[in-house]
């Protein structure tokens, strides 16, 4: 488990490096509709990635 | 919990901001890429605190929600914040532990002299909860004995309650000194026995066998004297502490029913196949997001739809 959550908080990591070049870059251009949608894209992404470890609790409770 | 629902609780609030910037109800403005920015580094602060199992700066985490808050529609806002205030009670309601007492509140004989009116403490107990209150007057006398400044009564109280054994001390706080207060908790929640769970009574089965007819039963009813009676008959007890105990029977009787019938409302039994079923749907939805991540945008599309 602690080595599954060493790979989301890597990935975590690296989403949040993209996520603030968006921001950066959405600064620049508020209007750039495909720049909120990835921005947005950041958000959802980096939400899952914190509910997901538990989902993999779940499946290793219900399968032991 | 994994330790990293802070955080997917966290970016909700801002995923939400930027669906509605998305549908053009609010714009891009330097405020919010700045309060954007200032979460990403929060987040990276939260992230850093779950690697050293430390937790993070929760009051930090809360200001920069209510920024966002302030940002949404009036009527987005309010729905969030009763949402969040209506299950904070909810767990508060069933964090709350309902235990039953038995309580024998016998004054002496001179309370009245000193103005205290147990009635009014009677009252004050009867506000905690579900609560039967039996006087055992036994020990009044013929009207020409009688004294009205002595207090010839006692009371034996059966309360259900999630008040605690010391609020119920309070009540009987200053007049300690002039009674004596025997507390006893005769029920609380760690047991969940059905209130008709005694298996079945002897006439019952005898029914059930054919070898008793329901009228040769009630006949042998009829004729049986109960406990308390013949207890009372002989003069071994006073009818009122009968009567008391009885209260308490079909008290604790009445709560325990309640209790498993609340119970029964909250369990379910569900096919060892179901849950196979929920097993591959959870490894299938977690194998879908992980592949979903190679593909952010679709993924936000298909993730918030």
């Amino acid at each position: 488990m602690d080595k599954q959550k060493e790979v989301y908080r890597e990935e975590a990591y690296e989403l949040l490096a993209e996520l603030e070049i968006s921001l950066l870059e959405l600064e620049e251009t508020p209007d750039d509709a495909e720049q909120i949608g990835r921005v947005f894209g950041h958000c959802t992404r980096s939400r899952d990635q914190g509910r997901c470890p538990d989902l993999m609790i779940l499946q290793n409770l219900l399968t032991t | 919990m994994s330790g990293f629902d802070d955080i997917a609780e966290f970016t909700h609030d801002i995923e939400t901001i930027f669906d509605l910037v998305r549908g053009g109800e609010i714009a891009v403005t330097k405020e919010l890429v700045n309060l954007s920015l200032s979460a990403r580094d929060q987040i990276k602060v939260m992230l850093d605190a779950s690697e050293c199992g430390k937790p993070a700066d929760n009051l930090k985490s809360k200001g920069i929600i209510s920024a966002f808050r302030e940002l949404l529609p009036y009527s987005s806002e309010t729905s969030d914040l009763s949402e969040e205030s209506s299950e904070e009670a909810l767990s508060d309601k069933s964090k709350e532990t309902v235990v039953t007492y038995r309580i024998r509140f016998r004054p002496t004989a001179d309370i009245f002299k000193n103005g205290t009116n147990p009635i009014f403490l009677l009252k004050k107990i009867r506000e905690f909860g579900s609560c039967d209150i039996i006087a055992q007057t036994d020990a009044v006398p013929l009207l020409e004995d009688f004294s009205p400044e002595i207090c010839y009564t006692y009371w034996d109280i059966i309360l259900s309650t999630s008040e605690g054994i010391n609020a119920i001390r309070d009540v009987f706080i200053f007049v300690e000194g002039d009674c004596d207060i025997n507390i006893d908790v005769i029920d609380d929640e760690g047991g969940l026995e059905d209130s008709e769970s005694v298996y079945k009574r002897l006439g019952q089965i005898l029914i059930e066998h054919h070898d008793l007819s329901y009228d040769d039963l009630m006949k042998g009813l009829i004729s049986q004297k109960r406990i308390g009676d013949t207890l009372v008959d002989e003069k071994v007890v006073d009818r009122g502490v009968v009567e008391s105990a009885l209260a308490e029977q079909e008290h604790v009787r009445q709560i325990r029913k309640r209790r498993y019938e609340t119970a029964l409302a909250s369990t379910i039994r569900v096919p060892a196949e179901k849950l196979d079923t929920l097993v591959d749907m959870v490894g299938e939805l977690v194998t879908l997001r992980a592949r979903n991540n190679h593909h952010p945008e679709t993924a936000a599309d298909a993730g918030h739809h």
